[in-house]
């Protein structure tokens, strides 16, 4: 019994721990994931005379080795619990040190050591939190530790002990570590980390259903929009979400955002072949991230220069990556003369996409960019439903006319035919040649919706239940920022 | 007497040691190719002050590399485990001291799969004429029109010694850019924080200033400019800058001017000195420079089409001349055309006279006045006694080529181009020979060779001095912060 009594401590601890990594696995993985996309460590003389100069240059540099290794799953709840765990242990062993003549020694050292590693738990927690601040806690402790067991005070010893202090600033320094964001756990983010990382994946599937919870957010939007077009179905279910106008279907690059959304900019611009706004989303985005590089935004300059037929710029992307450990491989294939089938066929319907006569645009004219990608590939599909859905979002139904009939004339979508309706009512010399299919059910619709409409003074109350999902409700309702 | 015995074996064993750990070349195959190598070093002219011409082979399937350095009876052997060959500072200042003005062959050793390459030497010309020993350039990502994390840094050419004279992340993240020097000796100096509360830091060798370079009548702030040969004045453009997109692959970012005029700061009586022909509002004036004597001011001017950005592809810069009086600090009467873009094509942009006044170094693109996305923009010379002007085809490369600037000898010039990587802009330098010829541009030298790989900052508008400027970043940030901006007027 007084056994057992005495192994509560370590039976709690690993209990504790066992909580911990299954909360990170389960319900908090993202974050982890995320802390590894936004940061880069490469394995070269480079990267250690960085860091050598820093205070705290050991933490920082084992926290950035090992946040590489949150790239696979499971390996950052593993290291996060283990250093917590660690650091625990340290901590109750300094406790319990320093209390040796105290009769709840054990308690007391415990309760301490709870509270230590918990407070850096919730920091973890964190999106941008470093692991670094962690280890120098850690490493303080570690000091502290061997500092208390210095058998005899001397002259000697106390020396030592100074001395190895200075060290463990030198090394360790968990003042100068203490950056980034501290606001604990954040599910709201955890779900737009989740996002993205599918989104990186291209689980397209996943992220409309992860994004179907409508946070009436436009970067939830963005992700919902992006899913459902790579699925060939942006314009069958644009009304059936929340839609924040134009920034829903493709997010500003301003310094007005943050990092994250000014890289997820990025992704649709990929998709649709403009290399030169993914870029500049790219570039941005890692520019403005807390550590002004990344493993993710790498990734996408080596893909982006590839694309481009820029092989020296993306070779110098794909040396880095041949620098890391997680990433090395994915380098090797992607390397001119070394790439395999899958990957030269990726490029290659990436370069399909193409603009092939050159226009320039000002930030922001995403109109431009799109008609220039369809004048280039009318085929391109993903940028006709973007062009068209963009039109409708904005509210513009005279550059709708015009680009219905120069993309996607005849192609039935309920939306297109709403917007035509419309469009038909007020001025019908828009839609001189334009095919207009319809469905018998929409012509119905749209007749009880302006009935419904007229009888009660546009009312949005009498027409929402029945048509708050189609273009004329949104037409006439809905408020955009342009 | 033991004790003693092992004393004496211990260095003999360590001498063994770091000779079992240093490869050996043996029974070299000869290959008759040049060398792999970052950067590209071969077969150029290096001034006999530059530090030492570190490379790497960049076959990953080298494991240890070797160098012969021959000039007459002369050789220095260096072999080295890895890709890097990376030459002490201390052989090198031994070897170029002793061999400047003698061409030294570079004899290179690259260990593939445990065969040793012998490949096809190559050619080191140490020349006597020095280049400026310090340089000064922004570090920037190039990422196009927006700025996070930026440094000024001035790096010693002579050795790898640098310091930050300016940081922006001691300064609320602000603008900074432009770093010029001015003097016989690169001794004066100005650069730009923008944003409020910020100004021009202006050094001329006394206190530094903290100054408002702008007036009611101006249209804008000051951009670009130069240094009067007095350091009395300077001479700016102001610019109304907008950045549009290229949609065609590469290209990427276009600037241009939707208005831009010229000045002259007298520094001495902080006066502004406009003239009605370089502001003039049917033309684009820009890029002013003073010749070497003071007496004029070169600028490159466009007549203005419409509309922007879309006919960008239709403004074609011409180099334009205008005299300076500045006893009185005046402006001259007449404009005359040096190079003109509607005649001869392209667009100038940048010009820079020769500190002995024989040349004008500038860069031609196709168009506009933004060269450093302009693939073909390449830099050319004209000869301001003769006239003519030449492309610098043995320095240029089929990548930007710009943003130049004179070493004080008028022998070496530096410059920014991409032709490492495309996409970052690294310093370049090139020997100018007494006959006006230019040669092969080689890249700064770096302690390690893989520094350009790794790094994702470019080079921007780097600067030849011969002095090490009196402030660092922490001086920067105290002016910047205790200081108010005198105006000018």
């Amino acid at each position: 019994m007084k056994k057992l009594a005495g192994n509560i401590p370590f039976i709690l601890a690993i209990l504790i721990s066992l909580a911990c990594f299954c909360f990170f696995f389960f319900y908090y993985p993202y974050h982890l994931f995320y802390k590894e996309q936004i940061s880069l460590f490469l394995l070269s003389d480079q990267t250690f005379f960085l860091y050598f100069p820093k205070a705290g240059w050991l933490s920082q540099l084992t926290g950035d080795f090992l946040t590489q290794y949150f790239y696979y799953i499971g390996a950052g709840p593993a290291i996060l619990t283990a250093l917590l765990l660690l650091l625990g242990v340290l901590c109750y062993k300094c406790v319990e040190k320093l209390l040796q003549r105290f009769r709840w020694k054990k308690a007391v050292a415990f309760i301490i050591a709870a509270l230590v590693s918990g407070l850096e738990f919730w920091l973890q927690c964190s999106s941008t939190y470093p692991l670094s601040s962690t280890i120098s806690v850690l490493g303080v402790f570690l000091v502290v530790y061997i500092v208390l067991n210095f058998r005899k005070l001397n002259i000697w010893t106390t020396l030592s002990g100074v001395l190895l202090l200075g060290i463990g600033i030198w090394m360790f320094c968990p003042f100068s570590t203490f950056q980034g964001e501290k606001e604990g756990v954040n599910l709201r983010l955890e779900k737009f980390f989740a996002l993205d990382t599918e989104t990186n994946f291209g689980h397209w599937q996943k992220v409309e259903m992860l994004s179907e919870e409508d946070l009436g957010n436009y970067v939830n939007s963005y992700y919902h929009n992006l899913s459902l077009a790579m699925q060939g179905k942006l314009a069958d279910g644009l009304l059936d979400y929340y839609q924040a106008g134009e920034k829903s279907l493709l997010l500003p690059v301003a310094q007005t955002e943050t990092h994250f959304s000014i890289f997820a900019a990025n992704e649709v611009w990929f998709q649709m072949g403009d290399m030169t706004m993914a870029e500049h989303a790219a570039i941005l985005g890692m520019i403005f991230s807390p550590n002004h590089s990344s493993f993710r935004a790498i990734k996408r300059l080596a893909e982006i220069n590839l694309i481009q037929g820029e092989e020296k710029a993306a070779a110098k992307y794909l040396h880095m990556l041949s620098k890391s450990s997680c990433y090395k491989t994915w380098a090797r294939e992607h390397t001119p003369g070394k790439q395999t089938e899958k990957v030269k066929q990726f490029i290659d319907q990436k370069k399909s996409l193409l603009a092939k006569t050159d226009t320039l645009r000002l930030a922001g004219q995403n109109r431009m960019s799109l008609v220039n990608l369809l004048k280039s590939n009318p085929n391109n599909q993903l940028a006709r439903d973007y062009l068209l859905c963009l039109d409708l979002l904005n509210k513009n139904l005279n550059l709708f006319a015009a680009d219905y009939m120069e993309f996607a004339n005849g192609i039935f979508k309920p939306i297109y035919a709403q917007a035509l309706l419309i469009i038909q009512s007020v001025h019908p010399e828009l839609l001189q040649g334009c095919k207009m299919p319809m469905q018998e059910k929409t012509l119905k619709d749209f007749q009880e919706y302006m009935n419904l409409y007229t009888q009660n003074q546009g009312r949005s109350s009498a027409v929402k239940n029945k048509f708050s999902r189609t273009y004329w409700y949104y037409y006439h309702y809905a408020k955009t920022e342009n | 007497m033991q004790r003693q015995r092992i004393k004496n074996i211990l260095p003999l064993l360590a001498l063994l040691l770091l000779s079992a750990c240093t490869p050996q070349v043996r029974d070299a195959q000869q290959k008759d190719t040049l060398p792999q190598i970052y950067p590209d070093y071969t077969d150029i002219i290096v001034p006999c002050n530059i530090a030492p011409l570190n490379f790497m082979f960049t076959d990953e399937n080298v494991d240890a590399v070797s160098l012969i350095l021959t000039s007459e009876n002369d050789n220095y052997t260096l072999t080295k485990r890895g890709k890097k060959l990376v030459i002490p500072l201390k052989d090198w200042k031994n070897w170029t001291e002793k061999h400047k003005g003698k061409t030294s062959e570079v004899q290179t050793f690259a260990r593939i799969n445990g065969t040793w390459i012998k490949y096809k030497s190559f050619t080191w010309d140490i020349v006597t004429d020095e280049i400026d020993a310090y340089i000064t350039y922004r570090l920037i990502e190039p990422g196009f029109e927006v700025w996070n994390a930026l440094q000024i840094e001035e790096r010693c050419i002579e050795n790898f010694d640098s310091k930050i004279l300016a940081d922006n992340s001691l300064m609320q993240t602000r603008c900074m850019n432009c770093h010029i020097h001015g003097g016989d000796k690169g001794q004066y100096s100005f650069f730009y924080l923008r944003g409020e509360g910020g100004g021009t830091i202006l050094n001329r060798g006394k206190d530094l200033r903290k100054v408002a370079l702008k007036n009611d009548q101006m249209s804008g702030s000051t951009v670009y400019g130069d240094f009067h040969s007095s350091g009395k004045y300077g001479v700016y453009s102001t610019n109304f800058i907008m950045p549009a997109f290229h949609s065609m692959e590469s290209k990427r970012l276009e600037v241009y001017d939707s208005n831009s005029d010229l000045c002259i700061a007298d520094f001495d009586n902080n006066k502004m000195i406009l003239s009605p022909l370089t502001a003039d509002s049917t033309k684009f004036e820009t890029f002013p420079t003073f010749s070497a004597d003071g007496k004029k001011i070169y600028f490159c001017s466009s007549e203005i089409s419409h509309p922007l950005p879309a006919k960008v592809d239709e403004l074609h810069y011409s180099l334009c001349s205008i005299s300076f009086d500045e006893e009185k600090g005046e402006w001259g009467t007449q404009v005359d055309t040096l190079y003109n873009a509607r005649i001869n094509g392209g667009s100038a942009n940048f010009p820079k006279a020769s500190p002995d006044g024989k040349y004008l170094l500038f860069t031609l693109s196709d168009y506009g006045t933004f060269p450093i996305w302009h693939k073909e923009a390449d830099l050319y010379l004209l000869n301001l006694q003769t006239g003519e002007v030449h492309n610098l085809t043995e320095t240029n490369s089929n990548k930007s080529d710009t943003y130049h600037s004179w070493s004080r000898n008028s022998r070496w010039f530096a410059f920014a181009s991409k032709r490492g990587d495309g996409q970052y802009g690294r310093v370049y330098f090139a020997y100018l020979d007494k006959e006006g010829n230019s040669h092969k541009a080689f890249v700064l030298p770096q302690k390690d060779p893989e520094k350009d790989f790794l790094n994702l900052k470019s080079y921007n508008i780097p600067d030849l001095s011969a002095t090490s400027m009196p402030y660092d970043a922490k001086v920067i940030e105290k002016i910047n912060r205790e200081r108010q901006a005198e105006k000018f007027y």
